[in-house]
């Protein structure tokens, strides 16, 4: 299991001291807190994934911070701590949605799987949680869409961000890189602070350093004055480097120095600062192939690879297409004061059946033309003619037997799967692709018609 | 019987255990602590520090002390002098116990 965090709430420091050595072993970060105050106080700075919770405190009854918690988004699942007399409150915190209780005296073992149990039933209600919510809300965040590749997107965002450790985003363009960069900084203990997004394949490269860490005045011709970077900006807060393999090498040595130690030195200045910064960075191609190739430093991009996070192409989403479609039509219908309403059936086909090779940026783009250049309630096929103009061409009558006899469907499809396959020298990964089905297919429809 | 060895060896493994022996060294100021504590404290905060204190004897094994914090925790306001004083008792003995070496020395 990952890191996760626990936190200890317990009067009574050598009972607590007890809690955190047991624990210590499975590797999680121990919070302590002897008060009501004070736990309530750890909950709100981090996310925590499993209480341990004396009931008796000293300034507050601990069925009230079991109620406070519950309350709370993506609570974690507590385990009651009690002395064997006060059972029926310890029944009573069950009732009240406490996951477990243990009994004092109880042994480290005993611990160990109680908070291991405690921490999967968090995950597990979690998950459970993202995936309800995206179902209601047709998506997470501002992504739109609730396929399955999106789900377990959303559920590492989630996850990652909760902790500090670098994510490593990749995806065709238009996917979303920089939705999910932002998502990981709002779900993240760092959303109080700023959010700073760079594109390093969009900013000059010999402005791009100064763009990161700043510069002093006089650093180089037209540095008329101090300028602070993206480093000062981001500090406490979440830095996301877009198209890093776009960074000159001499730039990801400076880049990856920072990430190790935590201080960087403006051009020009002598000396360096310090910056606490969550790093995220992206590529639209494949980072291994980059570091192949020496376009990316390889430890510059497994110090940036401890969260790998794929965002799937548009084509590979399903129903999503017509989700983010229609709420593409309502958005820009209101803006260009239209009156659609809706895509016509042949039009929601059309979106479907289209490749999408630049994913959710052109499917905006193709909405958008079509909402500026027409009028009607109903958006339909005509007004899409990039898409039907690359549809594929649907079967002619004429390429359909002459004669009147109507055979079985199972005979027709076997001759032209058979056909297929002669056509292709009988290959059937080959004649399984041009038909549009997998070659697994194939074989089993041999299989059936060896035994008819 | 001031520890309940059964205990100790099933929960820790023995009170030679070296997690068992890091508790008891913080134990022993706590106790101390929440003893003058007691001491002082007004009829209103007995229950919780009795409480307190019990939980922290029942966690090492102190077996003696946690009934006589259990005994404090739920007198009643005219038998609070005598759990007090019982209570006293059975902390001086744990605590010399303990100076002596811990359990397993005193059966």
């Amino acid at each position: 299991m990952a890191r996760r965090t626990v936190l200890i709430v317990e009067d009574s420091q050598s009972v607590a001291m007890t809690c955190k050595l047991q624990l210590e072993p499975l590797g999680h970060t121990l919070l302590m807190a002897e008060t009501g105050q004070e736990a309530l106080r750890l909950l709100g700075d981090q996310p925590v994934d499993c209480m341990l919770l004396d009931l008796k405190l000293p300034d507050m009854d601990g069925l009230d911070i079991l109620r406070d918690v519950r309350a709370r988004a993506a609570p974690p699942s507590t385990v009651v701590i009690t002395a064997n007399a006060s059972l029926t409150m310890a029944i009573e915190a069950v009732r009240l949605g406490a996951f477990d209780y243990l009994v004092k005296p109880f042994a480290a073992a005993r611990l160990t799987t109680t908070v291991t149990n405690a921490l999967a039933n968090t995950e597990l209600k979690r998950e459970v949680e993202t995936f309800r919510r995206t179902v209601e809300h047709d998506g997470f965040g501002d992504f739109i869409g609730r396929s399955i590749p999106m789900q377990r997107v959303y559920r590492t965002i989630e996850a990652a961000a909760r902790s500090s450790a670098s994510v490593f985003i990749t995806g065709e363009s238009g996917t979303g890189k920089e939705l999910a960069a932002q998502a990981l900084h709002r779900l993240s203990p760092r959303a109080g602070k700023r959010f700073v997004a760079l594109n390093c394949g969009a900013i000059p490269r010999d402005l791009l350093e100064s763009t990161i860490f700043g510069h002093i005045k006089g650093a180089f011709t037209g540095a008329t004055a101090d300028q602070e970077g993206a480093a000062m900006r981001a500090d406490g807060g979440t830095l996301f480097l877009d198209e890093l393999g776009e960074m000159e090498m001499g730039l990801q040595t400076k880049l990856l120095r920072f990430i190790q130690t935590g201080q960087y030195e403006r051009v020009g200045e002598g000396r360096t600062r310090p910056a606490d910064i969550r790093f995220v960075a992206a590529t639209n191609r494949d980072p291994a192939e980059a570091v192949r190739q020496g376009r990316l430093r390889e430890d510059l991009f497994y110090r940036l690879y401890v969260v790998p996070l794929e965002l799937p192409p548009l084509r590979d989403r399903g129903e999503d297409i017509l989700l983010i479609a229609r709420r593409f039509l309502t958005d820009f219908a209101q803006q260009e004061n239209k009156a659609f309403t809706g895509f016509s059936p042949e039009a929601e086909v059309l979106l479907l059946g289209y490749g999408w090779p630049g994913n959710v940026r052109q499917l905006q783009n193709v909405v958008r033309n079509a909402v500026v250049l027409n009028d009607g309630a109903v958006l339909n096929e005509t007004m899409l003619p990039t898409l039907a103009a690359a549809a594929p061409v649907p079967v002619r009558v004429q390429e359909m037997p002459a004669d009147t006899q109507i055979r079985r469907l199972a005979d027709v499809e076997r001759a032209y799967i058979e056909h297929a396959i002669r056509v292709c020298d009988g290959n059937i990964l080959v004649a399984a692709r041009k038909l549009g089905i997998s070659a697994s297919t194939i074989y089993r429809k041999k299989e059936g018609w060896a035994a008819e | 019987m001031l520890f309940d060895l059964v205990q100790i060896e099933e929960n820790w493994g023995g009170p030679d255990d070296l997690t068992y022996r890091t508790v008891l060294a913080i134990f022993v100021p706590e106790a101390g602590t929440l003893r003058a504590a007691i001491g002082s404290a007004d009829h209103a905060a007995l229950p919780r520090l009795a409480h307190t204190l019990r939980g922290a004897a029942i966690n090492v094994g102190a077996t003696r002390l946690a009934a006589a914090a259990g005994v404090l925790e739920h007198a009643a306001p005219q038998a609070v002098p005598v759990a007090i004083a019982a209570l006293d008792a059975a902390l001086d003995a744990t605590l010399a116990a303990l100076a002596a070496g811990g359990p397993g020395l005193d059966g």
